[in-house]
């Protein structure tokens, strides 16, 4: 008797722990870890990121900044988990066009005419003179990555919590953020906002 | 005995929300463990990436600022919207008009900001969710409908609530094949308001970046578990991706040349034909 009491407790228990935890997820957008003040006019709606992490654990996230936008990049965690660095790279990719396998195929020969156009027997068919083996290449796209080191929270004491940049061109840029190791791992949610606004660019 | 019989009702009830819910538990501590595996590689490999890419709205702002005017027969027919009875064509169309519905947003449009809404809001709503196009939302497209900066906050604001509700959701496969549509429905009008080509053109060099915006989107595929329908679609953006690979060999002041803008021209067009139909 006693342990079918404690099955259903267990059964209670679980169906209302495992719902709480999936919309315990799902609520970091909702969460406001950044002080308004350190928001100023940008738009944040577009590329921000966010996403729950654990202690010891780093992630990234890679956005598209446009040519002539003001950019303003925040990085706010639950304050539960501890110190969060961030770096910040620009980010050159370069596709490839690599040759992945080559295969041998065996085709075959049918006669040609002079100027290369087939010849056909009295049925129409195209008249086989036998078989070759010939290459068969497949390709593959490899793109190869430049990352350049841009902002270092860790060099930026002192300085305000966030890092501006004007662009002049589009360009591709990497958020490398890292949560500090604890001997008692906590989880709780790292806000990356990455602000938008335009600017007006002066005429020479 | 009857009292028994209830007793062993609710056990069965309670199990079979339990199955359900561990089934989800342990499908989600395979999928953190699996993750944490990755998080442990990456001490000496790389970390999990989030691929993002920039709303529909800052292109048609883009558009607006360089005296772009609208061009109605540019956007997707509403009618349209009987022809989609798959959930992934829901969810494409749904990306198709939310790229719609900021166009005639950003250009002014009030009624068919309205018309567009109401679109959008019953794919969502066939989708599965109301994120970012409840009623709140239509109260505050109702009580701004002729106030063009409340109306670009809203949109901004509905697309943005959609967006980040399918990812914490999970439901990534749904918003992959959403941002699809998006973005092929706005290259679609990039291209539709460039009456002349020329490399100089700062709409023509906004193409060329699409590039970029191309590359996050593949990459988010690639990242997420693929299903047919996301499969197809994939295949499709390998296919244009191969023609904007061809702007990287490009000398420093070629954009894109005449032949690659055709090119590319006429594989978005296709995509999106096949797309809305």
């Amino acid at each position: 008797m006693k342990n079918y009491k404690y099955i259903i407790a267990l059964l209670i228990s679980c169906l209302f722990i495992l719902p709480f935890n999936k919309v315990q997820a799902q609520k970091c957008a909702k969460k406001n870890y950044c002080s308004k003040e350190n928001l100023g006019d940008y738009d944040y709606r577009s590329q921000s990121h966010y996403g729950q992490l654990s202690s010891g654990e780093s992630q990234k996230v890679e956005i598209v900044v446009y040519a002539n936008q003001a950019y303003r990049f925040l990085v706010c965690p639950d304050p539960k988990i501890g110190t969060v660095e961030y770096k910040i790279f620009s980010l050159k990719k370069r596709p490839k066009k690599v040759v992945q396998d080559i295969y041998e195929k065996e085709v075959n020969v049918y006669k040609q005419a002079l100027n290369g156009e087939f010849e056909y027997d009295e049925n129409g068919n195209k008249i086989l003179l036998g078989t070759k083996v010939i290459n068969d290449t497949i390709w593959r796209r490899k793109t190869v990555e430049e990352e350049k080191l841009i902002f270092d929270s860790q060099n930026n004491e002192f300085k305000p919590p966030y890092w501006e940049t004007k662009t002049t061109k589009t360009g591709m840029l990497v958020i490398e953020t890292m949560v500090e190791d604890s001997d008692e791992p906590k989880m709780g949610c790292v806000n990356v906002l990455v602000g938008r606004k335009t600017y007006k660019v002066k005429n020479k | 005995m009857r009292k028994y019989s209830l007793s062993i009702g609710i056990i069965f009830l309670l199990f079979g929300f339990l199955s359900q819910s561990c089934t989800q538990e342990a499908k989600n501590k395979s999928n953190t463990s699996s993750e944490k595996e990755q998080v442990n590689n990456t001490e000496t490999q790389e970390p999990p990436i989030a691929y993002k890419m920039p709303s529909p709205v800052e292109l048609f702002m883009f558009l607006k600022s360089n005296e772009i005017e609208y061009k109605p027969n540019s956007v997707s027919p509403v009618e349209n919207i009987t022809k989609y009875y798959t959930n992934a064509s829901k969810a494409i169309n749904f990306g198709i008009y939310a790229s719609d519905l900021a166009y005639c947003t950003v250009f002014g449009m009030y009624q068919e900001t309205f018309l567009y809404f109401s679109t959008t809001r019953t794919l969502a709503t066939d989708l599965g969710f109301t994120s970012g196009f409840d009623e709140l939302m239509v109260e505050r497209i109702n009580a701004n409908l002729y106030n063009n900066d409340s109306l670009f906050q809203i949109t901004n604001d509905s697309y943005a609530d959609a967006c980040n509700y399918l990812e914490e959701s999970g439901k990534k496969d749904v918003l992959a094949l959403i941002l699809a549509g998006s973005w092929i429905e706005s290259v679609h009008i990039i291209i539709q308001s460039i009456d002349t080509f020329s490399n100089e053109s700062p709409i023509v060099i906004r193409l060329a970046d699409q590039r970029f915006l191309l590359e996050n989107l593949v990459n988010f595929f690639k990242s997420i578990d693929n299903n047919i329908s996301t499969d197809k679609i994939l295949d499709k953006l390998f296919d244009l991706q191969a023609s904007f690979d061809l702007l990287y060999d490009n000398a420093d002041n070629i954009n894109m040349t005449k032949a690659q803008y055709d090119e590319i021209t006429e594989k978005v067009e296709k995509i999106r034909t096949e797309l809305i139909n």
